[in-house]
């Protein structure tokens, strides 16, 4: 009996449990996860960087969809969607917008993943800190660290909110886990402020020393003078011109406050476009690529394609670049609602010949006795070959644009190898900040024309306009070469007064010469709230309020607490 | 024929040595003191053969030990006076005699046919099967060894109700699909098998070492299977030796195969005039070559060198398939044991397509008094030759789009194969036998299988068993490409890329069974602990560069070195129970119940409990029924349970991972970047299916003719699913979490049906099994999934009131046949324009029909087209045996389904320069408007093919004759002269006769689509070319020493 009994204590014991721990098998080595990773310093740097990563993340970044809204949604752009990849810009640029297209949900998908990867970071390197235990990962490495993100998911909001509204934003903090958290509502347009204030005044505050004097600080990185011209921007284009003005004077050359940087114009206007002269003094946010894979593209952390889409004109020559967005503008178009270029009369080899602001030579291709471009060697002749003659959008004589291209390729194929481009995009440069705190003097003292005062309109638009006045450096791509001639363009006041401009429409005029097909059309038309008589060549343009995407229609199928 | 005589030779001397071991276990029966001794005799009752094993215990002693009768039937043993013997004997009613004081007994034993004392394995026990209260369906062993099947799924086909399988490729070594009651979600399906106990993936086993195979159907037999039971369960039993001196047998055929039927596709004048046509329609110009023959018929032509290629006979050859078997077996009365060898060859009937398998087995078994103990081990090795395809292109695309001006041969370039000439034919079919002789591209699957046990009788009627079973497999792929230059085609460097995964396995259960009849009362009680644990890993290298073709090994590569390597664990540990009651023997009620812990899921989420009840009442025996003395056997049936399907959850699901290349440049230097980018569901759980079902089982005339019968109910909850997140979330546009969401009901009929008789020396039985089945999407959550991508691009929609995967898109409405005609149909648009329906139509193109009424053809036009799951799926087996000769024949169908068959697209497409169909022959021209055939125009402006319609929707029943069997065993007297037991020859042909209208190779579609996106179930019923089941005829010998 006794066996039996011993037998049936067995029987037990082999049938008892095992430990809780054999059932707890997460250590998936294939990949990373939150328990296993985030534990170093360098692991909250590739945090860090994951955070920076979306913005030029294939596809839905700047190196794609986002990149292509950002420059054909005001009206220097035309999108002619020539090209399969280009059709969903075309209606976009046109302002006839549906909830449903391509280009609409890539511009808010694309954000809202940048978020998530930002937020990703925010909740990472604090936790990697106390993880670490590492006395050479300090608090100031995580302020720091933290101070980038804050901006970039600011960032984020602000051009969300640009494109689609403010009461469009969903806000988060963290990484959402739940099927509440998927499906959250959007926030008020006030809370959208306050949010987006408040991440940038933790930027500025976090980001003590991650400012562009900063010895050994990355350049490319988010620095202090970013936040405040965000900021800055954040509050013009809420009507709050008093603050903007604060912020973006604590940026500009000889008012600014010094830990938040050292910022000047370059002396060459161009270099605000060329890969040689990248992350320079003029630049306060600019999104970094790099030609990783041999010209090919299609990754994260790449060349981007946006150039393509504007240079010139395929049906010039099969041959050349694609060109399926063209400049709206035409020389020909005068001062109307203060755009334009200026242009005089100048003799040269003997003929007297218009010519022009030199941003025009640098901002396009085809401009009469403008620049020039080498394939494979050889010049292309644009005047000689007649492409500046093309008629794309129902008027003969559009240009390419030359601004992030280079001058000149040896490949053989340019319809698709010249198509990559690995030009950082200047999304904030100081010029912007000049202007735009301009335009916030012009609002606060309308009555302030004093040259020489600081707080007048006029003192900024001056300085933007010394510079352009300044030869151009690389004169070897213009048809004729006209060294040591400066100084033709009048002084703001003399230009003011020529035209009857109010100071407004002064910087109204130099932001659009100064920042063609750079992003900046979009708001600026936005912040002044300008009608349909404002643009042109955008059929469906119904004033401002065309400004404002719809919010995807996949979106409100999937979330519903989106209206 | 060489190589078996070899083989065979090999064989028989391991069989010698086996049987000098086993010789050592032999024992003669017990001889206890008694009054007197009893010889006799036990035969047949209706052949009069003489029974060999024949277990003869004296009731009274209540002993086991008796005696078992000899090669002879004949058996001698001691008694006491007025002894009463028992006779029994498988697959024979067992008898017992009063011996009084005889001293010589014929005893003769009637075959039990309707085998109510058969034990039927169930999990985790065993019940007979007049006790069984649930959906069980016994495969036919017999039926498994009297003709040879290539796998253990393949011999599954039509063998019961209920079980649906359908060949995949038919290439060799290609296993079926097996469907269990329908399709219950749109993730994985496949039936759990348990192999000798332990819970497998596959079905890993030889076929030949079979005993027997169980499908467990319903809820209440799969429930006992946990998280795993969802889909069936199919248990294999292994041989066993049954007592006895060795017994040595050879199994061995060989056969010869050939394709069913070949497409008549157009010789180079009819493709000439086509491809003018098309291009002329099109405005294009046609290929130089395609002008020159029609301007000039005759020849000579610029460009061509001659020669016609037929390119399907060039790919399809007369295959070879060949096997050898041994098995030694034997026993005494403290042991058996089982040992067996098996080689399998095929070449295929593709060029180049060759497989072969190696296995050994051993099982024994060995018992003491109480203690019993023993193991099975197995070892499989399989090699396979992938057959190449060309970027989603298999080799069938290529033959039918292949022009035949192109020789197959050219010695002048590199690898010497011709490639087409864009100038001569513009197009870019590549060169398939060039494909499939120089790709080395092999598979080699090395499965070593073991388990041991030991079972203790604790007290009588409890025992406990504790079983022990280790699987290591082996997975490795070697692919390598030499350098060939066969336009489009061109490997300009050779590139090499080797893969190795295995997996290694534990399983240990712990079972304590009690069983105990108190008068009218029969109690079986289980009650067990799993524990399981699984561990994969697997690592591969790739590269560019080997300068020889011999060196083809990664060590020599030269350039582009790739490294990868993954490993993931797994653990299961279950607790589970079953209590059967039996009230004088007709009723009968079971309750199983499964708790299962997984490590898949999430903290808190890894446990489930899966309960099941069935009840069963055996009308028969009841006292008011004796009247009814023809019914023989009258059994209701009734279950109801819960199981789960844990396969659509992954290992580590649960947990969010990061992703790295989430890189950043910071003025031109790059930084790595690592983080979230997508969510998981932590709360994502198994598939949950409920299923009722009712059962009749009924036997006349003792057995004469049975019948089963049984009803389901089906219903699949929880199924998971990709649900779309909003982009806010930050998963991006495509992003999704999968849910438990969906709901699919299954239902139908099962009915099987045998008649056995004997007419004289003839003996006869036939089995019919025929199934219904309605699958229906009850619910996903709003939801609709695409799949099936194939060249006009998804053809499947899976949408709630549909079944899974039904075939999606537009529908033709015949031909225009005039401008006037295409110009009648119009809209106004959003300006008030008015526009044409069919803006790019011309008279002899398709006119689509125009569902909604809106002017438009658009998405919204598109409709259910098809379904790919049968609605129907029978089976009928015939057997007759007279004197020595054995004829079996084996019919299986399917009917109610459709075959997506895009092959329409490659014989029909007529929009560029391929070769193609004779039904083009037949197409619309201005002088030709009486046809369904479309207008040829290169480009297909109006997408007569180029659109997801009706077009592609073909009939895919088909009724098979699937194995014809004429056999012949020799009699006894002859085979006692040549020293040996029996001698069985036999012819067999498989897929003899098709009866079918699906125009294509081959209508036995299963579900493994070439690329064909989504999942094996959505993706169902699209011919994208299959490899056809080959036609087999074979020769064989069965041979007992």
């Amino acid at each position: 009996m006794k066996t039996k009994i011993y037998l049936f204590l067995l029987a037990c014991f082999l049938l008892a449990s095992c430990s809780e721990d054999f059932l707890s098998k997460d250590n998936d080595k294939s990949r990373y996860t939150p328990g296993t990773f985030y534990t170093t310093k360098a692991h909250a740097i590739q945090a860090l960087n994951a955070a920076y990563s979306g913005l030029n993340a294939w596809g839905n970044g700047y190196t794609w969809s986002i990149g292509i809204m950002h420059h054909v949604f005001g009206d220097d752009l035309y999108e002619t969607g020539n090209a399969a990849g280009f059709m969903p810009w075309a209606p976009v640029s046109n302002f006839s917008l549906l909830a449903s297209q391509s280009a609409v949900n890539d511009v808010w998908n694309g954000y809202y993943q940048d978020i998530l990867l930002i937020n990703n970071a925010i909740v990472a390197i604090p936790n990697a800190q106390k993880v670490a235990n590492d006395p050479a990962f300090t608090t100031d490495d995580v302020n720091l660290y933290l101070g980038q993100c804050y901006f970039l998911r600011a960032f984020m909001y602000y051009n969300i909110a640009q494109y689609f509204g403010d009461d469009k934003c969903i806000l988060r903090e963290t990484i959402p886990s739940k099927e509440a958290d998927y499906s959250q509502a959007p926030a008020t347009a006030a809370e959208t402020f306050a949010f987006v204030e408040s991440d940038l005044k933790k930027a500025e505050d976090l980001l003590k020393s991650g400012v562009n004097t900063t010895s050994g600080y990355d350049k490319g990185r988010v620095t202090r003078g970013s936040a405040a011209a965000l900021l800055g921007k954040w509050y013009i284009n809420h009507g709050m011109y008093d603050k903007a003005a604060a912020e973006f004077k604590k940026i500009l050359p000889g008012v600014g406050d010094a830990s938040y940087g050292s910022y000047a114009l370059v002396d060459n206007y161009r270099d605000n476009f060329t890969k040689t002269a990248e992350n320079n003094n003029e630049s306060v946010f600019e999104i970094q690529f790099k030609d990783i894979n041999s010209n090919a593209g299609w990754s994260n952390n790449d060349v981007h394609w946006l150039v393509q889409n504007w240079t010139m004109n395929n049906k010039a020559d099969p041959d050349m670049w694609w060109n399926f967005a063209v400049p709206v503008f035409k020389l020909t178009d005068g001062d109307a609602n203060h755009n334009g270029f200026e242009s005089w009369t100048e003799t040269i080899n003997g003929t007297p010949t218009t010519v022009y602001d030199y941003r025009a030579y640098e901002t396009f291709w085809g401009v009469p006795n403008g620049a020039n471009f080498t394939y494979k060697e050889v010049t292309k002749d644009w005047k000689v070959q007649g492409w500046d003659q093309i008629n794309i959008v129902g008027q003969a004589g559009c240009y390419g644009i030359r601004k992030y291209g280079y001058d000149s390729t040896s490949k053989t194929d340019m319809g698709f190898d010249a198509a990559w481009q690995d030009v950082n995009l200047r999304i904030i440069r100081l010029a912007d900040v000049m202007l735009l705190y301009a335009e916030c003097m012009a609002n606060l003292n309308p009555g302030n024309v004093t040259a020489t005062d600081v707080n007048s309109a006029i003192y900024w638009v001056d300085k933007v306009r010394d510079r352009a006045n300044k030869v151009a450096v690389d004169q070897s791509h213009l048809y004729s070469t006209r060294a040591g001639i400066s100084g033709q363009l009048p002084s703001a006041t003399a230009l003011m007064t020529s035209k009857g401009w109010t100071l407004l429409q002064l910087v109204q005029h130099e932001r659009y010469v100064e920042g063609y097909c750079e992003g900046w059309r979009k708001e600026d038309l936005k912040r002044w709230k300008v009608g349909t008589s404002f643009v042109k060549s955008k059929t469906n343009w119904q004033g401002y309020q065309s400004l404002t995407l719809p919010v995807p229609q996949d979106e409100k199928d999937r979330n519903p607490n989106m209206k | 024929m060489n190589q078996i005589k070899t083989h065979f030779l090999r064989l028989f001397l391991c069989t010698l040595f086996m049987s000098f071991i086993s010789a050592g276990f032999a024992q003669q029966g017990g001889d206890p003191s008694g009054s007197h001794k009893v010889t006799g005799t036990v035969v047949d009752a209706n052949t009069g053969e003489t029974l060999l094993g024949v277990n003869i215990v004296i009731l009274e002693t209540k002993t086991k030990t008796g005696v078992i009768s000899d090669m002879d039937g004949r058996f001698s043993m001691s008694v006491p006076a007025n002894a009463t013997l028992e006779f029994s004997y498988v697959g024979y009613q067992t008898k017992t005699i009063a011996v009084a004081k005889q001293a010589v007994l014929k005893v003769s034993l009637d075959p039990d046919v309707q085998k109510l004392d058969e034990v039927v394995v169930v999990g985790y026990g065993s019940q007979k099967k007049k006790d069984l209260t649930s959906a069980i369906a016994i495969v036919d062993s017999k039926a498994l060894s009297k003709t040879p099947v290539s796998s253990v799924v393949n011999a599954l086909q039509g063998l019961t109700s209920g079980v649906e399988v359908q060949g995949n490729q038919g290439s060799p070594g290609s296993l079926a699909t097996v469907r269990i009651r329908g399709v219950s979600s749109i993730n994985s399906t496949d039936p759990l098998y348990v192999i000798d106990g332990i819970p497998m993936d596959g079905a890993s086993v030889n076929a030949a070492d079979i005993e027997s195979m169980q499908v467990l159907k319903d809820a209440a037999s799969c429930a006992i299977y946990g998280s795993r039971g969802a889909n069936g369960v199919i248990i294999i039993t292994t041989k066993n030796g049954k007592t006895g001196a060795p017994k040595v047998r050879y199994n061995g055929y060989y056969g010869i195969s050939d394709v069913r039927k070949k497409l008549d596709l157009l010789n180079m004048h009819q493709w000439a005039a086509l491809v003018s046509e098309t291009n002329t329609a099109g405005g294009t110009t046609a290929p130089p070559l395609a002008l020159d023959i029609v301007a000039h018929p005759n020849g000579p032509w610029t460009g061509w060198d001659g020669t016609e290629t037929n390119w399907q006979d060039q790919i399809f050859q007369t295959g070879s398939i060949m096997e050898n078997n041994i098995d030694v077996s034997g026993g005494t009365n403290n042991g058996n044991y089982y040992f067996s060898a098996n080689q399998y060859k095929e070449n295929g009937i593709i060029i180049d397509t060759p497989f072969k398998r190696y296995s050994v087995r051993m099982n024994s078994n060995w018992q003491t008094n109480k203690f019993k103990f023993g193991e099975n081990m197995s070892y499989i090795f399989t090699q396979s030759r992938v057959e190449g395809s060309n970027g989603g292109r298999d080799m069938l695309e290529e033959v039918i789009k292949i022009t035949p001006n192109i020789p197959v041969r050219n010695p002048n370039v590199l690898g010497g194969y011709s490639g087409y000439d864009g100038s001569l034919v513009g197009h870019d079919a590549s060169n398939p036998v060039g494909s499939l002789e120089r790709s080395r591209n092999f598979n080699y699957n090395k499965l070593f299988f073991a388990n041991a046990y030991g079972d203790y009788e604790l007290m009588k009627g409890l025992n406990l068993r504790s079983t022990f079973g280790v699987t290591s497999s082996e997975f490795q792929n070697r692919n390598f490409t030499p350098q060939t230059d066969m336009q489009p085609k061109a490997f300009t460097t050779t590139s090499l890329s080797e893969s190795a995964a295995w997996t290694y396995n534990w399983d240990w259960e712990n079972m304590l069974t009690f069983h105990r009849v108190f008068g009218d009362h029969d109690i079986t009680a289980m009650a067990a602990h799993t524990a399981e644990y699984s561990k994969y890993h697997n690592m591969q290298g790739n590269g560019i560069t080997i300068q020889t073709e011999t060196n083809d090994v990664l060590g020599m590569l030269e350039s582009g070195y790739k490294v990868t390597g993954s490993e993931s664990e797994t653990s299961r540990e279950s607790y589970l129970g079953r209590v059967s009651y039996s009230y004088k023997g007709r009723y009968m009620l079971t309750a199983n119940f499964r708790r299962d812990g997984s490590s898949k899921f999430g903290p808190g989420l890894k446990w489930g409990n899966f309960p099941s009840a069935s009840v069963a009442w055996r009308l028969s025996d009841e006292p008011f029924m004796k009247r009814f003395s023809f019914i023989s056997n009258l059994k209701l049936r009734s279950s109801y349970g819960e199981v789960g399907n844990d396969a659509p959850v992954g290992s580590y699901s649960y947990i969010s991972g990061l992703a790295a290349g989430q890189d950043y440049t910071f003025n031109g230097v790059q930084y790595t970047g690592v983080a979230v980018t997508g969510f998981n569901n932590p709360t994502l759980t198994w598939e949950s299916v409920k299923q009722l079902d009712l059962g009749v089982d009924l036997g006349l005339l003792n057995g004469t003719f049975e019948a089963t019968f049984d009803y389901y109910h089906k219903k699949t909850t929880d199924m998971i699913f990709g649900y779309p997140l909003p982009a806010s979330s930050g998963a991006g546009g495509s992003g999704s979490i999968n849910k438990n969401l969906g709901s699919i009901l299954n239902r139908g009929f099962e009915l099987s049906v045998t008649y056995r008789q004997h007419f004289g020396k003839l003996d006869m039985s036939i089995t019919g099994n025929m199934s219904t089945l309605h699958n229906e999407v009850l619910d996903m959550a709003g939801k609709s999934i695409t799949g099936g991508v194939v060249e006009p691009g998804n053809c499947t929609m899976t949408a709630v009131g549909h079944q899974i995967g039904e075939f999606y898109g537009w529908q033709t409405g015949g031909l225009f046949q005039t401008q006037a005609e295409i110009n009648s149909y119009t809209y106004k648009d959003a300006s008030g324009a008015t526009k044409l329906t069919y803006p790019n139509a011309k008279p002899g193109d398709i006119k689509f029909v125009d569902r909604n009424n809106d002017g438009q053809i658009t998405d919204a036009d598109k409709y259910f087209m098809g379904k790919p799951i049968p609605t129907f799926t029978y089976g009928l087996t015939a057997n007759f045996a007279y004197k020595g000769f054995d004829l079996s024949l084996f019919f299986q169908g399917i009917s109610g389904n459709k075959i997506f068959a895009e092959q329409v697209c490659w014989t029909e497409g007529m929009q560029n320069n391929f070769n193609a169909g004779t039904a083009t022959l037949d197409r619309w021209t201005p002088s030709h408007t009486n046809t369904t055939i479309p207008r040829a125009v290169r480009n297909d402006p109006n997408g007569n093919i180029s659109k997801v319609s009706d077009r592609y929707i073909k009939d895919g029943a088909y009724t098979r004759l699937k194995n014809v069997s004429l056999g012949y065993t020799i009699p006894k007297t002859w085979a006692s002269k040549l020293n040996i037991s029996s001698l069985r020859m036999y012819v067999t042909a498989r897929n003899l006769l098709t009866f079918t209208n699906y125009p294509f190779y081959d209508p036995e579609i299963g579900s493994s689509a070439i690329g064909a996106g989504g999942t094996a179930n959505t993706s169902r019923g699209i011919d994208n070319g299959y490899y056809p089941q080959p036609r087999t005829f074979i020769a064989g010998i069965q041979l007992d020493f």
